[in-house]
């Protein structure tokens, strides 16, 4: 096989009319969430810009390090000499560490985003002096390197303040096996992208936050229209691939869960869930407010409608895609998911983590949890001004009040449901989605799609 | 009368033979030896470890003999199924249309002037040097319901093309149908021009068409050819990936994954190298299966 799937990400991004949305998807995968990973992103997002200083920070006064010597931390998208806004960044918070921690020296090792996996993950299986002491890992995956006894637990290492720290429902999305395996960085919650020239357009008004489902049901009908001038308008689009979970938002809406609390069994053939997927079942075929290709929308298609066409109103994103819109001076609002039948505010989201590779030697351990630690803190956020490009991960990281748009992802971070641990996870994803793609293009009712997923993802789960 | 040699005189020419020859072949030896190392190490060698691999529960840090279990598993998963299903009629349609287009662009390059059947052939190539990449990406756009070239040349309305789970594995098998196979009109091409015309005079004289001579004489002449591309098209077909990924993804619904990425997603995304190898090994027994039935079928001793 010539190409590879990353490769592909790659060449593809190099094509001049799909540009930045696609290496976005290649970043996306870092978060377990479909759009760009906002560390990903070459330009820094408003949401942390300089300014943005930390409020009472959680530092505890820790004691020296017992190691001396170098830490490898592995970093997708690094590129030596601060090519990019985000290498500029890491090359800043190394220098902080170091000038912290005067007997540690890290070595940043950049790895590409496309292919860039295979890479981490024959350096951690290989181990030896080279191998990441620290490594840049998505919830979802993280528990397969758990599994495989390649991250240490962060549990001996987690201080009280970490913990009162790392908002609950984050530091859950790194547990595994009663023990937290990496350390939270930032979520980057699926809300709802809105374009506001296309609201006045249609004489619609802007949606609060606390809009329901048959408010955004509304809208999206009243919002697919024809122009004078023959574009076709549509009220909605999402990507549907098999690791984007940004739909599934809709399931949970409605009070759905993809499996069980402890992972071991799948629950998407809940009513609640069936209920969600018929929704948006509804809005493709019965309403069709969606694009044709809606079912299999590249998630670059997606933006393009949005951004560049103008030809749609509404889509699921994350906030990986403010920088972009900033930058290129695109009108946008964000509003979180509508409230469904559950009754409250629900979506899903992906964690961006720092994971420490298991090792023998304790003291480097040591020093590679204290960076960790420190990569995602407060005392970063001090140290680095801009550092933080998602909604951190820690409540005491505030976000800059200039950006509605980051602060309203923020917002969304204390109802985001992270996906459950299991190893078969990318599996799971895959096989649901799936069938959500086979739901929302007619070719099976929404209960039966979620059965037939069940079928699939069952034995996975058994498997272990 | 002949007189048997001492056995002392034949057991110490021996040695001095065997260095002879020994000097003679050496050189040959070194010469391949770097091209045969590398050929066992980054090739052979994985082959076979993968092989082994099939037969073992293996992740990324763990391995454990399991016997036939992988190949078991693989007869329950319906995923790999209807991968199997898609890659075979990608094949099964896209070779076939790939030979027919490229023997007719060949004949019908055939009468021109040199100049021009270089002109084509170049023309004819560009596909080839193209990014199946870039061609993929420009055949998603061509598709694309609302603005693609397709719907606008068939005024079909707004057909949603890749996203349909009944049409989307005949997009890509169309998009792959109708690129020009550059391989093989320009070999087509180079084993038409090594017939002898004396051949067409003969069949000319016995009163045999174009159409005829084509039938009888070109088609038959050109079966090693055939032989080859059929060969190499099928493995082609079974290995198809890039051109998928980029339109569809293998979605919507499974319906046009193939088994390469499902390959790709076992064994890098889901760690489970046991259980890709196993796949691997099930698509190059499908190919090698293939091969051998088409060399049973097109085999001959054409001379000329």
């Amino acid at each position: 096989m010539s190409l590879n799937r990353r490769r592909a990400l790659k060449l593809l991004a190099a094509v001049p009319v799909v540009p930045a949305a696609l290496r976005g998807e290649a970043a996306a995968a870092q978060d377990g969430t479909p759009v760009a990973s906002p560390g990903a992103s070459p330009v820094a997002s408003p949401g942390a810009t300089p300014g943005a200083s930390p409020a009472a920070s959680p530092s505890v006064s820790l004691p020296p390090l017992a190691y001396t010597g170098s830490l490898n931390w592995y970093q997708f998208g690094y590129t030596p000499g601060g090519a990019t806004a985000a290498s500029q960044l890491a090359d800043q918070a190394v220098a902080a560490f170091q000038q912290a921690n005067p007997g540690v020296t890290v070595n940043i090792v950049g790895v590409p985003f496309e292919g860039g996996q295979q890479t981490l993950d024959t350096a951690l299986a290989a181990g030896g002096s080279d191998a990441p002491d620290i490594f840049r890992i998505a919830s979802d995956r993280l528990v397969k390197y758990a599994a495989e006894n390649l991250a240490a637990p962060i549990d001996p290492f987690l201080t009280d303040a970490d913990r009162a720290d790392i908002y609950p429902n984050v530091l859950a999305g790194v547990a595994y096996e009663g023990q937290h395996y990496a350390w939270p960085l930032w979520v980057p919650p699926v809300g709802v992208y809105l374009n506001p020239e296309i609201f006045a357009e249609q004489g619609v008004e802007l949606p609060g936050d606390d809009w329901t489902f048959d408010q955004f049901r509304q809208a999206a009908q009243t919002l697919t229209f024809e122009r004078e001038d023959g574009t076709q308008v549509f009220g909605f689009a999402a990507a549907i691939q098999p690791d984007i979970i940004n739909v599934w938002a809709f399931l949970y809406a409605d009070g759905g869960e993809v499996l069980s609390q402890d992972g071991s069994t799948y629950t998407f053939d809940s009513p609640q869930a069936v209920s969600g997927l018929q929704k948006l079942t509804d809005l493709a075929v019965t309403d069709a407010v969606t694009p044709p290709e809606f079912g299999n929308q590249m998630l670059a298609d997606v933006i393009a409608a949005f951004k560049d066409q103008k030809a749609l109103a509404m889509y699921l994103g994350a906030s990986g895609d403010i920088a972009t819109y900033v930058a290129e001076n695109i009108p946008f609002e964000v509003r979180p998911m509508p409230i469904g039948a559950a009754g409250e505010h629900v979506t899903v989201g992906g964690l961006g983590t720092f994971a420490v590779r298991r090792q023998d030697d304790q003291a480097r351990v040591e020093a590679a949890m204290r960076f960790g630690r420190f990569l995602t803190s407060a005392d970063v956020a001090a140290a680095v001004p801009g550092y933080f490009l998602a909604p951190p991960a820690r409540q005491s990281i505030p976000i800059d009040p200039a950006n509605a748009a980051m602060r309203k992802f923020g917002e969304m971070v204390p109802f985001t449901r992270l996906m459950p641990q299991t190893p078969a996870w990318g599996q799971v994803s895959a096989a649901v989605n799936a069938q959500i793609q086979a739901a929302v293009t007619g070719a099976v009712p929404p209960e039966e799609a979620l059965s037939i997923a069940g079928e699939e993802v069952t034995p996975l789960l058994e498997q272990g | 009368m002949a007189r048997a040699l001492p056995i002392r005189s034949a057991r110490t020419a021996t040695p001095s033979r065997r260095r002879a020859r020994w000097r003679r072949w050496l050189p040959g030896y070194l010469f391949v030896l770097p091209s045969t190392a590398m050929f066992a190490i980054f090739l052979f060698g994985p082959v076979i470890w993968s092989l082994l691999l099939a037969f073992q529960d293996a992740s990324l840090t763990q391995r454990e003999w399991t016997g036939l279990d992988n190949f078991r598993g693989l007869l329950d998963d319906r995923v790999f199924r209807k991968a199997l299903r898609n890659t075979a009629l990608f094949a099964a349609v896209t070779v076939p249309v790939n030979l027919l287009v490229a023997l007719v662009l060949a004949g019908l390059m055939k009468p021109l002037a040199a100049r021009w059947q270089t002109f084509f052939r170049a023309a004819y190539y560009l596909p080839a040097v193209t990014s199946v990449v870039i061609l993929a990406t420009v055949w998603r756009w061509m598709f694309n319901p609302r603005f693609g070239a397709i719907n606008q040349l068939l005024d079909l309305g707004p057909v949603p093309w890749l996203a349909r789970p009944n049409l989307a594995l005949w997009a890509v098998i169309l998009s792959a149908a109708l690129t020009i196979p550059a391989a093989g009109v320009v070999m087509y091409s180079a084993a038409m021009g090594s017939i002898p015309g004396d051949l067409y005079e003969a069949a000319g004289l016995e009163g045999a068409g174009p159409v005829r001579q084509w039938w009888d004489i070109t088609v038959p002449l050109l079966k090693p050819t055939t032989l080859y591309l059929v060969v190499m098209y099928t493995i082609w077909a079974f290995e198809v990936f890039e051109r998928v990924y980029i339109m569809t993804g293998g979605g919507p619904a499974y319906a046009t994954t193939t088994i390469v990425q499902l390959i790709f997603d076992t064994g890098f995304r889901d760690w489970q190298y046991g259980v890709a190898s196993a796949q691997a090994v099930v698509l190059f027994a499908l190919v090698a299966l293939a091969a051998a039935v088409q060399f049973r079928w097109l085999r001959s001793d054409v001379q000329y």
